[in-house]
């Protein structure tokens, strides 16, 4: 052994404690200076991590989020629909939640411009989150949205008959694309639950934590930076107000769409060597096979999605994005393949309307946009919010492309993939949705360019003014966004005696009845759907409205005794009216004189009479 | 997977409350059989595994349903019993596959976190250095030279001996970006004599003494060890943490003295590193990182070298190669043992998340969690899994 093997040797039998602890004990050899009280050895390892990433600070984010979490939860109020002001749930909300939501907002924005860890502005985000998209389940007792009703309606239909019905004439779609009821009318029958109501509620703050996940495997495709990743999630989650994230199909298939893509960057991406990417043949084989089924379910889950899913794939292989191809190959085959067989009924209904509306494609767009011309001041108000915060998403992700003169390179997929969805305004025969759907799918890409603007270099030049630049923009966004999401509540939101009038009506309606309504605004379609046919007033032709509203009972009575009707019903709720007004689908206080005209005539009995509900049956009918 | 499986079996088979039962369906469905994925698939943060689990249990469910469902035969019963089969045989095959978590790190790294931050590079002579590590065949454990068994300290004197060059070497950091803007931080350490640029890597974050340490370790193999290390104070925040795992392999840390030379080099590396233009990706940026300390260790004449190469000069100055030693590092999660080559090593869980390092020579291993020592390893020939022991319990 040399010398200075002997050397190490003596120093370690020397000392008392073990090797690390030993090895100090000659301080004369090395120069260290034992410091009584330090921690060495293995018990200080695991310490260190905390010690080298945890700056003081960390303690009163910690503490801000907290706080803001408890302030905004807590004080979220208790709302009855019917109370709802201009700006609906934002009209009613106290000032302690918006505070919580603002504080939250600047906690972040200081956070990031500061480099805080993952895990603080993980909280942020989630906090802000769980706060926005937690309120409605929080402020009102029943699900939101009377489009999320139709959907309980079909795992009732699933629960009652044990399976779908691809030729069924109402709600046909949702018994082509089955997947995501057949699966939560298992998830019922286990849990041993009546329907999926409750578990509906939680839905678009379930989804939007899930979003949050998966596009954390997109953005870090797409940059490293800690700082824009999360900021771009933040404007995500605010400029998330389209509402196609509720308890639908579209919505898990989003989700899906998103962990295709994110599954795509990560693995199969053209930027860095096959040899990085996967490395174990049994991993490259279940990534594949989870690729292949995450579009199987995509597929069969929903009809849009999945033509979304083809434009995105195949753009990210033509322009070489990906170095697989087949993706979307397999995507088209299953498309036909589910089109061609299992959903032939809806695909031989449906499919010249398709054609038809590609060959519209300018008329569509137009009638995808509210007039705001023809709305009452409080729509207008929230149209202008939700254009607002869609043209602040947007324009902020057009300066967070224009930042970065560089970075086309490097951000050619995300270019990509935001430029795919306008592909999707095409398929129009989705109506006023449309515009949205393709919103939805570029606004990640927006956002994730818009959370670059702040971080063009690696330190900002002066950091206060970029945290104030920051916070500012994100609040305005913020309040938009509530305002875009909750505006409409007074008609999507429904009080205990509106549930009640729709509930009875579902109850005892005979199969084969008939139902006069002013519109589709109410709980509808949740119980026994297909029992029912629904005659909305609002969607008539001008004539046949106007001799509606000058004699209601004589005309719905007509309506009703015609011979396909077994039993007719009229229902009129306090959302319904609220939509017609708003909308301009009705005079102001035509649907008050629809009920009054209802109680005095002697054609309907009233079954159920409040202000918010009234439910009437025509007389006479066998 | 299989507990969550009983759990909703059980659950079903008893009468009890739904609101406790609500919740179990949802673990149920939302967590199998995506688990499974876990096991084979490196996935690179826990937002990831999140996704990953819920999406692909949402789809196997889903698909199995609409199975049913389009079959027409669907029921409660019917439909559980296959998502269940479908997650029992996914837990089953796993196991009987022996999965076990992988613990290579994805090598995207992020910046502020994730584990590990950095992704080392090896300058190491005498064949260009490469970012991608060659996995060996898993065929059989590699011959390990057997000698008697002796003490572990005596043979760490003597593999410290082997060594020790007893050179100064300084590290810096240089700032880069990339081209989309994304910050990287470049580590690197130089020779002093010889000039040499013994190690270079790149980290996401803002370079600390995990980075430093890394890839003084990565050096080992190739160049040895210094006598001295001089590093800024901004790397080495305390150096404290450096303390036993310094005495150990013989060398002290300096952060009272700047390291001159090291800094000025971030010019050269600027300059011979930028020659293809802003990198892309931090692959990229590796790539020419590597090129450009390749270029400079072996093919650039320094004048106060006498126009030799760094690389000559230090071959002139250290004839004899150090000993052999293979350098590895990784991460262990709770539970699982550390991979390292071909051998597995029982690690404690409060390693959890560290980045673990073994300097591997002959059939003794030595293990540092971060920049601490862990103990001490005996590779005996024919065992895959080893049991970790503590340089305090080792016998003299």
């Amino acid at each position: 052994m040399s010398a200075r093997g002997d050397l190490l040797e003596q120093r370690l039998e020397d000392s008392p404690r073990g090797l690390p602890s030993r090895a100090v004990a000659n301080e004369s050899v090395l120069g260290w200076e034992d410091q009584p009280g330090s921690r060495r050895g293995s018990q200080t390892v695991s310490s260190l991590r905390e010690r080298l990433i945890a700056t003081p600070s960390l303690g009163v984010h910690a503490i801000v989020i907290i706080c803001a979490v408890v302030v905004g939860l807590a004080t979220v109020p208790s709302v009855d629909p019917s109370q709802l002001g201009v700006l609906g749930l934002a009209s009613v909300l106290g000032w302690k939640t918006y505070a919580a939501i603002g504080v939250l907002i600047v906690g972040f924005c200081i956070a990031t411009v500061s480099q805080k860890s993952h895990g603080l502005l993980a909280g942020y985000v989630v906090s802000i989150t769980v706060l926005l998209h937690g309120l409605a389940p929080l402020a009102y007792d029943h699900l939101r949205f009377p489009w999320a009703w139709k959907h309980v309606g079909i795992v009732d239909f699933i629960l009652r008959h044990g399976g779908v019905d691809p030729a069924i004439e109402s709600l046909n779609a949702y018994h082509n694309w089955p997947g995501f009821f057949g699966l939560n009318a298992l998830i019922a029958e286990t849990a041993g639950i009546e329907n999926v109501l409750e578990l509906a509620k939680w839905a678009p703050l379930f989804f939007n934590l899930l979003y949050l996940a998966a596009l954390f495997l997109v953005f870090r495709n797409f940059t490293l930076d800690a700082r824009v990743i999360w900021t771009g999630l933040l404007v995500f989650t605010l400029g998330n107000w389209v509402g196609q994230d509720y308890f639908a199909p579209q919505a898990v298939a989003y989700f899906f769409y998103l962990v295709i893509i994110g599954v795509l960057l990560q693995w199969f991406t053209a930027d860095r060597p096959q040899t990085e990417l996967l490395q174990e043949e049994t991993e490259s084989t279940l990534i594949a096979g989870l690729l292949l089924l995450l579009i199987a379910a995509t597929v069969v889950t929903h009809q849009l999605t999945p033509v979304m899913l083809l434009v995105a794939v195949a753009g990210l292989a033509i322009f070489r994005r990906t170095i697989v191809r087949w993706p979307s190959v397999v995507t088209t085959v299953l498309m036909a393949v589910w089109l061609l067989g299992f959903a032939r009924p809806f695909f031989d209904e449906y499919a010249p309307k398709v054609i038809a509306d590609l060959a519209e494609l300018g008329g569509r767009v137009e009638s995808g946009l509210v007039d705001l011309g023809q709305v009452d001041t409080s729509q207008q108000l929230v149209s202008l919010g939700s254009r607002g915060a869609t043209g602040l998403v947007l324009v902020l992700g057009a300066l967070g492309f224009l930042s970065r003169r560089k970075m086309w390179k490097h951000w050619k997929a995300a270019v990509i993939l935001g430029a795919a969805p306008l592909v999707l305004v095409a398929a129009s025969s989705y109506g006023d949705e449309i515009l949205f759907r393709a919103y939805l799918f570029i606004l990640p890409i927006a956002a994730v360019l818009a959370g670059g603007i702040w971080f063009v270099h690696r330190e900002p030049e002066d950091k206060s003014f970029t945290a104030v630049q920051m916070s500012a923009t994100l609040l305005v966004l913020a309040f938009l966004s509530v305002v875009a999401q909750h505006g409409n509540d007074i008609y999507t939101t429904f009080t205990d005696d509106e549930v009640a009038a729709a509930t009875i009506m579902y109850r005892e309606a005979e199969p084969g009845s008939g139902v006069v309504q002013l519109s589709t605004a109410y709980p509808t379609n949740f119980l026994r759907y297909e029992t029912l046919t629904a005659l909305s007033v609002s969607t008539f032709s001008p004539a046949a409205k106007e001799r509606f509203l000058a004699d209601p009972d004589q005309v719905a009575a007509r309506w009703l005794a015609d011979a396909e009707f077994t039993e007719g019903y009229v229902l009129v709720t306090r959302s319904q009216a609220a939509d017609v007004t708003r909308r301009g689908k009705m005079p102001q206080g035509s649907p008050q004189e629809i009920v009054e005209d209802f109680r005095s005539s002697p054609l309907f009995e009233s079954l159920y009479d409040t202000p918010d509900g009234a439910l009437f049956r025509l007389r006479g009918k066998p | 997977m299989f507990g969550i499986t009983a759990m909703v079996l059980v659950a079903l088979s008893l009468d009890f409350d739904s609101a406790a039962r609500l919740p179990i369906a949802l673990l149920f469905y939302l967590t199998c059989p995506g688990l499974v994925l876990l096991d084979w698939v490196r996935v690179p943060d826990a937002f990831t595994k999140v996704a990953l689990t819920v999406a692909a249990s949402l789809t196997a469910n889903i698909l199995t349903v609409t199975l049913l469902l389009a079959a027409g035969a669907y029921s409660m019963p019917t439909g559980l019993a296959a998502v269940s089969a479908v997650a029992v045989t996914a837990a089953t095959v796993s196991t009987l596959r022996g999965a076990k978590r992988l613990a290579i790190p994805a090598p995207r790294a992020l910046v502020f976190g994730g584990s590990p931050r950095n992704w080392p590079l090896v300058v190491a002579p005498p064949v260009i250095p490469s970012v991608e590590e060659d996995v060996p065949e898993a065929e059989s454990l590699p011959a390990v030279e057997t000698t008697p068994t002796t003490d572990p300290i005596d043979d760490l004197g003597a593999l410290v001996a082997k060594l020790s060059t007893g050179a100064e070497w300084q590290v810096a950091s240089t700032d880069w970006n990339l081209s989309d803007g994304t910050p990287i931080t470049v580590v690197y350490v130089i020779d002093k004599a010889s000039r040499a640029c013994v190690s270079i890597m790149t980290t996401t974050g803002p370079g600390r003494d995990i980075d430093v340490w890394s890839a003084l370790m990565r050096a080992v193999p190739n160049w040895g060890i210094p006598a001295r290390l001089v590093a800024p104070a901004k790397l080495i925040s305390n150096p404290d943490y450096w303390r036993d795992s310094a005495e150990m392999l013989g060398f002290q840390v300096d952060t009272s003295t700047p390291p001159m030379l090291a800094k000025r080099f971030a010019q050269t590396l600027r300059k011979l590193g930028t020659n293809d233009g802003d990198p892309a990706s931090i692959y990229e940026l590796q790539r020419q990182l590597v090129s450009a300390a390749y270029f400079y260790n072996w093919e650039r004449p320094h004048s106060s070298l006498q126009r030799r190469t760094p690389r000559a000069a230090y071959a002139d100055m250290h004839p004899e190669r150090p000993a052999d030693v293979t350098v590895e590092s990784s991460t262990v999660g709770r539970g699982e043992h550390l991979k390292v080559g071909l051998h597995e090593v029982a690690a404690p869980d409060r390693h959890a998340g560290q980045m673990i390092t073994a300097l591997t020579h002959d059939d003794l291993m030595l293990l540092f969690a971060d920049t601490m020592p862990m103990g001490y390893v005996r590779l005996t020939p024919g065992k895959r899994v080893h049991r970790l022991s503590r340089w305090e319990d080792a016998e003299p």
